[in-house]
C-alpha cells in the first residue's frame, strides 16, 4: 500500500501515523532535553535552549515542573594562572590570553561579548515567558527571576597586568560581531537589527543620573574580579513599575525616551547598551556599567497568562550578592 | 492465519511492547527529575560547599559566594560533630555537614531527602547574633510575640546569591552568615543563645 491513495491524497491512517510519529519524536526530544546534562559549552547551551523552549510552551499549570536545565558556565580568563574564584568547581573553561596588549584586550572583550550574545539567544531573546509558574505563584507580578548564564573570572596575572581596565565593551559590541558570517555587529543583533550604536556615554550618564539611588548596584562591590552574565525577567503589573523593580537599568539603555514602551502596545526593543558591567574592573563612566546589553519589553510569545507581558534583559554585573540580588528576587538554573 | 500474517502480528506486538516500555521509562524518569529538582540542587550545593572548604588552608578565613536555589521547601545547612550525643545516621560517629529539608533537627536530617557529608574536623554553622521579633502560634509557647537577640546554629539556604564566611582551623570549621530568620526557621534551628528583650 502506498503512502497516498489513488487520488494522490494521504489516507486517514497515514495522517494519524504521521501525527503520532511527530508527537512521539517531540516527546523523545523533551525526554532527552530533561535527562541529558550537556557537558561541553555547546551541549550546555543547546540543553538550556531546549528546556527554555519547553518551559515557555507548556501550560501554566505545569510550567514550574519543567526544569530549567541551564547550568552556569565558568570561564577563567588567564595568562597562565588558575582562577581561584572557581576553586573546587567543575567544568571550568579557560580562555588563555596572549600576544600584544591589544590582542589580549580584544580576546577579553570577545569573551564577554560572546557570552552576552549567547545568553540572550539561549534564553529566547527575552521574548519567552519562562518564569510563569514560579515567581508569579509566590510573589505575584513584579518579581524578577534570573538565570546566571556565565561567570567570567579574571585570574590574578590578568588583573595585575591592568588590561581589564582598558576594556571598552561599548565600542567592541558596536564594531565587532559573532563569527557567523553575517557581518553584523553584536549591537545590531542584540537589538534585533534596530540600531548599530549604543547610547553615548553622555546620554547614558544623563539617563542613569535621573535614576540615581533607585537601584543599588555597586560597581566597586565585587572584590573577586568576577562578572556574572545575567538574564533577568520581570513581569510588572505595569511597565512603569519596572523602573521601581530594576531602577533605570532596563530603560536607560533605550536610545530615546520615545521608545520606552507603553502598556497595551506591542512594544519593541528599548535598548542599547553601555559597557556591560565592567565597572568593577574599570568602566570609563561610573554609570555605564549599569546598562543592559540587550533588553526587551513587551508581550511574551507564550500561552496566555495573567502575566503575559514584561521586560527581559541580559547584562553583565559584578558577581556579588549586592549586585546580582539587586536585579534578581530569585535565581533559577544550576550553579 | 498464514505464517506471514502471524509473523507480522508478532512483530507488531514486540514493537508495541518495546515502545510502551520506552515511553513508560521516559515518563518515570521525567517525573523523577522534575519532582526532585530541588533535591539535586541541594546535593550539588552541599558538594560545592565541601569542595571549597577542602581548598581552604588551615588558619584561613574567607568569604565565599554561593548560588541558592528555588524550592517549595526550606533547606537548612547544619553541622553535627562527632561528639554529638545524637547525629544523623549518615554521619557514622564522625563530624558532618548536612543540608536538611524543611527542618534542621535530627528527624529532618535523617530524612531521605536530606544529605550529609562527613568532614575531618568539627564544624559550627551559625548565624551572627541578630535582632529577632516574630509572632508565634501554637506549640508549648501558646500565642504571643518573641523579641530578642537570637544566635542560631543553622543557615537557611535562600533562592538568591548569598555569602558565607569561613574560618578554618586544624580542628574546627566555622561557617557564619548574617542572621535573619522567620519564626518557623528560628524555631527549627538549634539555639546557641537567645536574650529576650521586653
Amino acid at each position: 500500500m502506498g503512502f497516498f491513495n489513488s487520488k494522490g491524497e494521504m489516507t486517514s491512517s497515514q495522517i494519524v501515523t504521521t501525527v503520532l510519529s511527530i508527537g512521539a519524536f517531540i516527546i523523545v526530544l523533551i525526554f532527552v532535553a530533561v535527562l541529558y546534562e550537556g557537558g561541553d559549552r555547546t551541549g550546555r547551551i543547546e540543553t538550556c535552549k531546549f528546556s527554555v523552549l519547553s518551559r515557555a510552551t507548556v501550560p501554566d499549570l505545569v510550567q514550574a515542573r519543567v526544569p530549567l536545565k541551564c547550568t552556569t558556565g565558568k570561564i577563567c580568563i588567564s595568562e597562565g594562572d588558575d582562577c581561584p574564584q572557581f576553586i573546587g568547581e567543575k567544568n571550568v573553561e579557560r580562555v588563555s590570553v596572549s600576544g600584544s596588549d591589544d590582542e589580549k584586550i580584544a580576546l577579553m572583550e570577545e569573551t564577554v561579548a560572546r557570552s552576552l550574545y549567547e545568553c540572550w539567544n539561549m534564553m529566547g531573546r527575552g521574548q519567552l515567558n519562562i518564569f510563569r509558574g514560579t515567581s508569579e505563584l509566590f510573589f505575584g507580578g513584579g518579581a524578577s527571576s534570573c538565570v546566571v548564564c556565565d561567570r567570567i573570572a579574571f585570574s590574578s596575572d590578568v588583573m595585575s597586568s591592568g588590561l581589564p581596565a582598558s576594556m571598552d565593551m561599548k565600542t567592541y559590541l558596536e564594531t565587532h560581531g559573532p563569527d557567523d558570517g553575517s557581518g553584523h555587529s553584536y549591537v545590531y543583533l542584540l537589538t534585533d537589527r534596530e540600531t548599530n550604536t549604543f547610547l553615548s556615554a553622555e546620554e547614558s550618564d544623563t539617563l542613569l543620573r535621573q535614576a540615581e539611588g533607585s537601584i543599588d548596584i555597586s560597581l566597586e562591590g565585587s572584590q573577586n574580579n568576577q562578572l556574572a552574565i545575567l538574564f533577568a525577567q520581570n513581569k510588572p503589573v505595569s511597565f512603569g513599575s519596572v523602573l521601581e523593580n530594576w531602577g533605570y537599568v532596563a530603560f536607560a539603555a533605550g536610545t530615546s525616551a520615545s521608545r520606552v514602551p507603553v502598556v497595551g502596545t506591542q512594544a519593541g526593543f528599548i535598548l542599547g547598551l553601555g559597557s556591560a558591567g565592567l565597572g568593577v574592573i574599570g568602566a570609563s563612566s561610573a554609570y555605564a556599567g549599569q546598562l543592559a546589553a540587550a533588553s526587551y519589553c513587551g508581550s511574551f510569545t507564550s500561552p496566555e497568562s495573567d502575566f503575559d507581558h514584561g521586560c527581559s534583559l541580559v547584562q553583565s554585573v559584578p558577581y556579588s550578592v549586592n549586585d546580582v540580588n539587586a536585579l534578581c528576587d530569585s535565581l533559577e538554573g544550576s550553579p | 492465519m498464514n505464517t506471514r500474517a502471524l509473523l507480522e502480528d508478532t512483530l507488531r506486538v514486540i514493537l508495541a511492547a518495546i515502545g510502551i516500555a520506552l515511553i513508560a521509562y521516559g515518563i518515570y524518569r521525567f517525573a523523577d527529575v522534575t519532582a526532585n529538582q530541588d533535591r539535586e540542587s541541594a546535593k550539588n550545593l552541599l558538594d560545592n560547599f565541601l569542595a571549597k572548604v577542602e581548598a581552604l588552608e588551615d588558619g584561613q578565613t574567607a568569604t565565599l559566594t554561593f548560588q541558592g536555589f528555588e524550592s517549595d521547601s526550606i533547606w537548612y545547612l547544619v553541622a553535627w560533630n562527632k561528639t554529638s550525643a545524637d547525629a544523623p545516621e549518615q554521619c557514622f560517629f564522625t563530624s558532618c555537614l548536612c543540608i536538611c529539608k524543611d527542618g534542621a533537627d535530627l528527624d529532618h536530617c535523617n530524612n531521605r531527602n536530606s544529605f550529609c557529608r562527613e568532614i575531618a574536623y568539627d564544624a559550627l554553622v551559625e548565624t551572627a547574633p541578630f535582632e529577632f521579633s516574630d509572632s508565634f502560634i501554637g506549640g508549648t509557647g501558646g500565642v504571643g510575640t518573641l523579641t530578642g537577640v537570637a544566635h542560631n546554629a543553622c543557615i537557611v539556604v535562600p533562592d538568591a546569591l548569598f555569602e558565607l564566611s569561613f574560618n578554618k582551623t586544624q580542628s574546627l570549621l566555622s561557617i557564619l552568615t548574617n542572621g535573619h530568620l522567620s519564626y518557623k526557621e528560628y524555631d527549627s534551628c538549634r539555639k546557641l543563645a537567645f536574650n529576650r528583650i521586653g
